[in-house]
């Protein structure tokens, strides 16, 4: 009888233990809002079984996103999410509240806006309303195009998978500051490319690529947009004919891939210039894809 | 209750919400949001434009998992302004987060406590202004009336533990029994839900490629519940699928089809059965420009009626995500064709749960 029990307590210590050394070596699953969050987070994850999802991929208006149910299911499974913020993602609200997942609920270690971590840009100094177009209360949410965002955004993910999966601690800290080195020297390298190219001024269609132009000062003359997420007018694309017309450097025309090329194209046949239909997002979402978007980018319209 | 809606009241909110953007101070105000509706209705006879609709949204979080969602709105009946609680709800996303805190693997059970619009099918549950055409088609008007079917009660959904989304709503319900609502069924003459309601929802979806996604949902509804004799209840059974593309915007597309069978008895008669179904495909021309198509009928309730078929065409066009005009022609058999012409506007960090 004795003997029983003790194979009894034995046999429960041996079960706890390989559950509770399953649950410590459970890989972490983050789920990304975006492709680009996607590939951040693969530079912060390299070398560690932590497992990466992503809700949108690809190239798409964040504003134009349906959300899903098998969204859902994504989130459902996350340890981590990590969102763009900023009003961008509004809809990933809806999605987290039918999950019930209370890693990823706001205010827990496993919720994780990204915008926290940046230096924001066009933030309104004033009360804002429709007359101003699609403004963002919280500034412009493309901030993912600036390459230092980039690393800050790193810096804050790692920060997080610390706290959720301390024993991989060292390898996360090690991978975000790897992955600042690496956008240090490309962007050193980056600048010296935009020295030596031909720059012109940039007009966009949208706002999009705001912290692009930032991040390598390269001159904007304004948006075909008359105001943010208003289509081109005939009056506004008048009065940046005129601007473009004053220019002495040459004219370039940005439209990000969801936005209709062809009002960039009209205007660049009339002024002359370059119109370029680009994707403001990574092709692949790894460390590599993320420094590629802006090889392609600069590639593109440095020439 | 039918309170008479003051224009002051309505002023003093759109200042206090002014006020509140104003101030840029740190607030734990609600959420608020103004969503209103111009509608005109031309056909050969009767010919009418108003501002059919001001929908007043209150949300605001109790608790980190606790939500709280009031909708009013002022609708125009007869020529008078009602006020009226569209919904009034408290939304727990994890019910046993609030109740047991310590117990960490509990299973995940939302619970939504209030005044509600029901969980039937795909339009019933949508505000208004949500809808993918203006006017609901004839069955869904019918079984559930001009503004939609809501009751007060309680509300239990679960993620079933399978590898595609497969949620669970029961619902238990009192009728909401204001004029308003009496009004409106007398008006339709549609189905009368008494008393208590319980219903049941299966809501399900899979991928069906990484951009388009296949939803559907088994719907039930018990009327009358607590009656004693069977023939003054009414069972209402209904199959909901809907076929769509991720992004809105250009080349944005979906396909949503609802059938519905009843059996209910009119004024206490004997019970008959009455079906209905429509399906409709929606469109993106631009970023812009949506057009969509949707034909349906509402069959006859027993012997009693005829049927009718409807087909709607409708355009819309999208000026920012919260203001839209829209347009429908709708052609019924032995009625006038009518043409319905739709401004929305929101105002506020207006935002509905997904649906």
């Amino acid at each position: 009888m004795r003997m029983r029990y003790s194979s009894l307590v034995i046999a429960l210590f041996t079960t706890v233990a390989i559950q509770h050394t399953a649950i410590k070596a459970a890989p972490l699953t983050v789920v990304a809002a975006t492709s680009d969050l996607a590939a951040i987070t693969d530079a912060v994850v390299q070398n560690t079984d932590t497992r990466i999802m992503t809700l949108v991929k690809g190239p798409v208006n964040m504003h134009a996103i349906n959300p899903r149910p098998s969204m859902v299911m994504h989130v459902r499974k996350a340890d981590v999410l990590i969102r763009i913020g900023m009003q961008q993602d509004s809809w990933l609200d809806g999605v987290i509240q039918v999950a019930r997942n209370r890693n990823v609920m706001p205010q827990q270690p496993g919720y994780l806006d990204a915008s926290d971590a940046i230096e924001p840009l066009d933030v309104p100094t004033h009360s804002i309303d429709g007359s101003m177009g699609d403004v963002h209360l919280q500034g412009n949410p493309h901030y993912l195009l600036d390459p230092r965002n980039g690393a800050r955004v790193a810096a804050a993910i790692a920060n997080r998978l610390v706290v959720l999966d301390p024993s991989q601690a060292a390898v996360y800290h090690a991978n975000a500051a790897q992955f600042k080195r690496d956008i240090n020297q490309r962007y050193t390298e980056w600048l010296a490319f935009r020295q030596r190219a031909q720059v012109g001024v940039f007009v966009t269609y949208h706002s999009t690529w705001r912290y692009l132009l930032h991040a390598f000062d390269l001159k904007s003359l304004g948006e075909l947009e008359p105001l943010p997420g208003i289509p081109p007018t005939t009056r506004h694309l008048a009065a940046m004919y005129t601007k473009a017309q004053a220019q002495t450097q040459p004219v370039t025309i940005v439209t990000a891939r969801y936005y209709p090329a062809r009002a960039g194209e009209t205007y660049s046949r009339r002024i002359g210039g370059k119109a370029h239909v680009l994707s403001p997002t990574v092709a692949e979402p790894t460390k590599a894809g993320y420094l590629a978007l802006f090889d392609t980018l600069l590639g593109t319209l440095l020439p | 209750m039918i309170i008479r809606f003051s224009l002051g009241l309505l002023v003093a909110i759109l200042a206090a919400t002014g006020l509140t953007a104003q101030q840029k101070q740190v607030t734990d105000l609600p959420d608020i949001s103004i969503i209103g509706q111009f509608n005109t209705h031309l056909s050969q006879t009767e010919k009418k434009g108003e501002v059919s609709e001001i929908e007043l949204a209150f949300s605001h979080y109790l608790y980190p998992t606790v939500k709280a969602d009031v909708y009013v709105g002022i609708h125009k009946e007869e020529g008078k302004h009602t006020l009226e609680l569209e919904e009034a709800m408290v939304n727990f996303s994890d019910l046993l987060a609030v109740a047991v805190p310590q117990w960490e693997t509990a299973p995940g059970i939302g619970a939504i406590v209030g005044k509600k619009r029901l969980g039937i099918g795909r339009l019933n549950p949508l505000h208004s202004e949500q809808r993918p055409f203006i006017a609901n088609p004839a069955v869904v008007t019918h079984l559930f009336g001009v503004h939609g079917l809501a009751a007060e009660g309680l509300q239990l959904n679960t993620l079933l533990p399978l590898p595609i989304f497969s949620q669970l709503e029961l619902g238990f319900w009192t009728t909401a029994t204001h004029e308003e609502h009496e009004k409106e069924h007398k008006k339709h003459e549609g189905m009368e839900y008494g008393h208590r309601l319980a219903t049941a929802r299966l809501w399900n979806s899979v991928a069906v490629s990484s951009r388009v996604e296949l939803e559907w949902g088994l719907n039930y509804l018990l009327g009358n519940a607590t009656a004693s004799k069977s023939d003054a209840k009414q069972d209402l059974v209904a199959v909901d699928a809907k076929l769509a593309s991720h992004a809105r915007g250009k080349h944005a597309w979906d396909v949503q089809a609802e059938y519905y069978t009843v059996t209910y008895g009119d004024d206490g008669q004997k019970r008959h059965a009455q079906t209905g179904a429509y399906m409709s495909g929606v469109y993106g021309l631009t970023n812009q420009l949506k057009m969509g198509l949707r034909a349906g009928y509402l069959g006859k309730h027993g012997h009693e009626g005829k049927q009718r078929d409807q087909v709607s065409i409708l355009a819309i066009r999208q000026l920012t995500e919260t203001t839209k005009f829209n347009v429908q022609y709708q052609f019924e058999k032995d009625k006038d064709a009518l043409l319905l012409l739709q401004f929305i506007f929101g105002m506020g960090p207006h935002a509905h749960a997904l649906q």
